[in-house]
């Protein structure tokens, strides 16, 4: 399966749309925990170095500057260096202990640049940064304590990747599935389209498959399939009339004609009789055979393809064609065959024998002898093309979209014989055939094609080529 | 028509058109059996005395075309012709396929069932299939494709050919326009334009004229026949 067809589907889209909200969640999570950490660790180093004073100057001994210094070395020597910094200052201005540099020696708070302890040093001049508190001693002096806030800065940047990491992550994964449920959507909703393009094609008997993606969509495939019974039962119902009305119009027509018939050959030869029997029953023929044609076109266009076969039209043109030259030569007319050899369409001969014989008909109904009528089959790419053109009036191109209709007529054709179903025959014909009728202007006169496609020829199959 | 009889079993269920079909082939001289079920027929065809079978497509008990298969599957090979009301595009084909040998959508013109009914029962059985028709003088030779009256060759052209061997196959019958068009070009519907009359004025031209003797006669309302007797 392509991937663009699965990242177009809705389902890829809604599971990545849900893959980056939770993304963002998590970022915005994390900035959260971000804040709340920061603001925690400011407070607790702020609680730390004042505790640190306090318990500097209540524990020292004789609590002054000299004491104190006493104590801070004795703390750096038990803690380590990186625990706190320190500086102490005598009451005349000299340095007595500390590892801060001289600079930081002030009161209140401050930050100061130191460098970073050996052991979490990335780089050789790597500096932490320090926020210290400056608090002048009792009897004179000043003690400054501070804090390394190198470690919450670590925390943070860990924090940070690590959401970064998470975030992609859950996006990747989002994206994974997304791709997963798109292919699997797509390969339900493709099963469904497949029946619906069989159903399409004349098969109204199949049905959609169930989507198995939960019950609002099978709810959905239910609902289509009911409303598809509905439609068949309408034009099963429809077909019913129709098949109803032939037989219950065409049955009693039939035994009119047969009395008819039987009247005819009664008894002793009566000219005046038998006159006006033919004529009844070439009036009932007459009927009939517009009921026959009307039939077979409602039959054509609710046909399927099953019984197509592969038929050469190639053949089947010069056989209508050529049963139609003796009737152009005794009506004195020029007719003109030009047949591109061995065409292949699939298709059922016999309608095509019907849509080139309609043709043909209609072009010689319309142009009076001795009007040239050319009929033409040829290959135009993957179509075959039926063509075929008269001299006659032509059709005004608003009406040639209506000859089609049954029993349309063009005004001045009311006098010309037929029933107006020709044109609609060979239309319902080409469109089983997957084709068109194209109506055109001839200059004078009207070129109507069948447009119809080519049965693929089989490919003889590449000795490279894989199996 | 000076014709012998033709034994004939007729598939009907409408009581309408079973009468109808009973009294015009008694009236055409053959003798009819008709039947309302399709398993009572499938039994009595099964004894293979009728000449032809004519059988509906649609029947009570068994189903026309299932009746066909069924007899054409116990082995006999009696001519069958079916009827049907139908006429969908498909029909003729399954119709064919069943094993039936013709085929007729009703409604039908009496003429054309028997002329059809004829040309079926009077088929030359196939071990003795000729490849030489001779009637009168007039001779067509199926395998070299060549037409002599007599001993002067006429050229024809293919369908001319086919129109002609069709008649002289079922020489001294009736042959129909409708079935002139199923037999020669394949047409099984009804064009508006006389095909076949063209086409036969020409044969005539070819075979008959400046020959004194006419073999092909217009059989007025019903088709034509070509006869050396008449």
């Amino acid at each position: 399966m392509p991937l663009p067809r699965i990242t177009g589907t809705a389902a890829f889209r809604l599971a990545t749309l849900y893959g980056l909200l939770f993304a963002l969640g998590a970022v915005v999570l994390v900035a959260f925990f971000d804040l709340t950490v920061a603001d925690y660790a400011r407070r607790s180093l702020r609680d730390d170095v004042t505790s640190e004073i306090q318990l500097l100057e209540r524990t020292a001994p004789g609590g002054n500057a000299t004491g104190i210094a006493a104590l801070v070395r004795e703390r750096q020597r038990v803690l380590g260096s990186s625990a706190f910094y320190y500086l102490v200052f005598g009451p005349g201005g000299d340095l007595l202990a500390g590892d801060l540099p001289v600079s930081a020696g002030r009161r209140g708070w401050a930050e100061v640049q130191v460098p970073a302890p050996p052991e979490s040093r990335e780089y050789a001049e790597e500096m932490a940064e320090v926020r210290t508190l400056g608090e002048t001693l009792p009897g004179g002096g000043l003690l400054v304590v501070g804090r390394s806030t190198y470690d919450f800065h670590e925390l943070r940047e860990t924090l940070v990747e690590a959401t970064a990491a998470a975030g992609g992550l859950i996006l990747l994964m989002a994206l994974c599935v997304a791709f997963l449920i798109g292919r699997q959507v797509l390969s339900r909703i493709d099963r469904v389209n497949a029946a619906a393009a069989r159903i399409m094609e004349g098969r109204l008997d199949e049905r959609l498959p169930a989507m198995g993606m939960g019950a609002e969509f099978d709810r959905l495939a239910a609902n289509l399939n009911a409303m598809l019974d509905r439609i068949n039962g309408l034009m099963e119902g429809l077909r019913q009339v129709s098949s109803d009305v032939a037989h219950d119009l065409r049955t009693p027509l039939t035994r009119l004609r047969g009395r008819l018939e039987a009247a005819l050959g009664d008894g002793a030869p009566n000219p005046e009789r038998d006159a006006l029997a033919q004529a009844a029953m070439a009036q009932v023929d007459e009927i009939l055979a517009t009921f026959s044609s009307l039939l077979r076109i409602a039959q054509v266009e609710g046909g399927g393809r099953e019984g197509f076969r592969p038929v050469n039209l190639s053949e089947v043109v010069e056989r209508v064609q050529q049963a139609y030259e003796p009737v152009a030569e005794d009506e004195g007319r020029a007719f003109a065959g030009h047949v591109a050899p061995d065409l292949q369409v699939d298709g059922d001969e016999n309608l095509l024998a019907q849509l080139v014989s309609n043709l043909l008909e209609n072009a010689f109904a319309h142009t009076p002898p001795p009007g040239a009528v050319e009929l033409s089959v040829r290959a135009e790419g993957t179509r075959a093309v039926i063509s075929v053109a008269d001299k006659g009036p032509g059709i005004p191109p608003d009406e040639r979209a209506k000859v089609t209709r049954r029993f349309y007529r063009l005004d001045r054709s009311r006098t010309t014989p037929g029933a107006g179903l020709g044109l609609a025959m060979v239309q319902a014909v080409a469109q089983l055939h997957e084709g068109e009728l194209v109506l055109s202007d001839n200059r004078p006169g009207l070129v109507a094609r069948v447009i119809l496609p080519r049965r693929p020829r089989v490919q003889p199959s590449a000795p490279s080529a894989p199996p | 028509m000076g014709e012998p009889a033709v034994k004939i079993l007729v598939l009907e269920d409408e009581p309408d058109t079973a009468g109808y079909l009973r009294k015009g082939l008694s009236q055409a001289g053959h003798v009819v059996d008709l039947c309302h079920d399709g398993r009572d027929a499938f039994h009595l065809a099964l004894e293979g005395v009728y000449d032809v079978l004519v059988v509906d497509r649609m029947a009570p008990g068994m189903d026309g075309l299932k009746m066909v298969k069924s007899l054409r599957a116990a082995g006999v090979l009696t001519p069958v012709l079916f009827l049907t009301a139908l006429g969908g595009i498909g029909d003729r084909v399954e119709g064919l396929e069943a094993g039936g040998d013709d085929y007729l959508v009703k409604p039908f013109a009496f003429t054309e069932l028997v002329a059809r009914l004829n040309a079926l029962a009077r088929r030359p059985p196939i071990a003795e299939v000729q490849t030489v028709l001779q009637v009168g003088d007039l001779q067509l030779d199926m395998l070299k494709r060549t037409v002599a009256r007599a001993g002067r060759r006429i050229d024809l052209k293919p369908q001319e050919f086919r129109l002609l061997e069709f008649l002289m196959k079922h020489a001294g019958q009736i042959v129909t326009r409708t079935m002139l068009l199923e037999n020669v070009w394949s047409f099984h519907f009804d064009p508006k334009t006389n095909i076949v009359e063209s086409h036969m004025s020409r044969i005539r031209a070819k075979v008959d004229r400046g020959f004194g003797k006419e073999l092909i006669q217009t059989v007025r309302g019903a088709g034509y026949r070509i006869d050396a007797s008449a």
